[in-house]
């Protein structure tokens, strides 16, 4: 953390948007956004190399705000709009972010299929529980037991695991990390970012507004209480049982394998073919 | 000692020093600058108003409790001399309304009587 971030956040946001921002006060994608910026400036990545896709929700609000190439998609489809710009142009740096609803409803089978192939994305999946922007139905993050404006009585239905779904489903690089822990949001997102393959990194954020209010946790102060609380290092987490570990989830890098990266392959395919 | 900072809420915070009396003002220059001769770092914060949401999360977090709660809960810079550079608020402040950065003590001549 040095004096630099204040100048950036200059650099790279566009001021001939609206600001403040439309997020809620306190809305954790703030907190993601600043920790975009700081990653992407640790990589010393030029603007006109990158381009931030997003799908529709709150999340899909940030490529607004930033100076890069950017794309504000259909609802679940920003990975498929990101593998076309990544095979078309893959000198480009190529960023979703999505919410989990998102990343794991609408566009669930799209986010399975993107890890499975291992093409170059960064995938950047803002967890906050809930479909915060239409007004609280539960999401299948949704833990079991919380309240939602769909599940007034308690969810029944129990939460995906995203980070866990991706590892399965084959992504290079898989983290968790929260808005809590931001200055390790840093380190992760630019982890992600210069990973070759598919790297996902699930942000636990706060949906005070949707999710806390009916969970006990009506402000942003108590909801990063609650992530300071329950987010546990994947060290610490090895020494705890399986009672102590309920309820809570395990933040930092969680898989970095290296494979074949759909890219690489496909070049020598068109080597093989003669058309190159 | 009655050292404050003055600012307002309408545009970013101004870091100005209010004093009452002589005496007490040299005394309050004379005990930093000691401080900062051993090594004590001081930063200012400055608090970008029109941006901010009053969220609270800086006040809530700051180990040093630096920040007051104004009356439309936007915060006060309290405690400038106490903060520690932590940039916890910088960080976590999701509309980019906090800046920390490095302060040295402005002394001027007629501070040294």
């Amino acid at each position: 953390m040095d004096e630099k971030f204040a100048g950036l956040r200059h650099d790279y946001l566009r001021h001939d948007k609206k600001f403040p921002h439309v997020w809620c006060p306190g809305c954790g994608n703030g907190i993601v956004l600043g920790a975009l910026i700081r990653a992407i400036d640790r990589l010393e990545l030029e603007k006109d190399e990158l381009v931030l896709a997003s799908g529709i929700g709150c999340a899909g609000r940030m490529p607004v705000y930033v100076d890069f190439n950017t794309l504000h998609t259909t609802h679940g489809r920003a990975l498929t709009f990101a593998t076309g710009i990544k095979l078309a142009k893959p000198e480009l740096n190529v960023i979703t972010v999505m919410g989990d609803g998102d990343a794991t409803a609408i566009g669930g089978n799209h986010f399975i299929h993107a890890a499975r192939r291992n093409l170059d994305l960064t995938a950047i999946i803002i967890n906050n529980q809930i479909y915060g922007m239409t007004g609280g139905q539960y999401s299948p993050t949704t833990p079991y037991g919380a309240i939602a404006s769909t599940a007034m009585h308690g969810h029944i239905e129990h939460a995906f695991s995203i980070a866990e779904l991706a590892i399965t489903a084959g992504a290079s690089f898989v983290a968790r990390g929260t808005v809590y822990h931001a200055a390790m949001l840093d380190t992760l997102l630019a982890k992600g970012i210069a990973k070759t393959g598919f790297s996902v990194i699930e942000v636990m954020s706060n949906c005070h507004t949707q999710y806390g209010r009916k969970n006990q946790m009506g402000d942003p102060v108590t909801m990063m209480k609650w992530f300071k609380e329950n987010g546990v290092s994947k060290e610490k987490a090895a020494r705890l049982s399986e009672e102590e570990m309920a309820g809570k989830f395990t933040i930092g890098v969680l898989a970095d394998v290296d494979k074949p990266n759909y890219i690489e392959e496909y070049e020598k395919i068109r080597e093989k073919a003669g058309a190159v | 000692m009655s050292v404050k900072n003055v600012q307002s809420e309408n545009g970013s915070g101004q870091f100005g020093a209010k004093t009452t009396g002589k005496a007490d003002k040299n005394g309050y220059w004379k005990a930093k600058s000691e401080m900062e001769k051993k090594g004590k770092k001081f930063f200012s914060q400055t608090i970008f108003y029109d941006w901010c949401k009053a969220c609270g999360i800086c006040i809530a977090f700051c180990p040093q409790n630096v920040f007051t709660r104004s009356e439309t809960g936007k915060p006060l810079v309290e405690n400038s001399d106490e903060c520690i550079g932590c940039r916890f608020c910088e960080l976590h402040c999701p509309d980019f309304a906090i800046t920390i950065s490095s302060r040295y003590l402005d002394r001027r001549k007629d501070d040294e009587e």
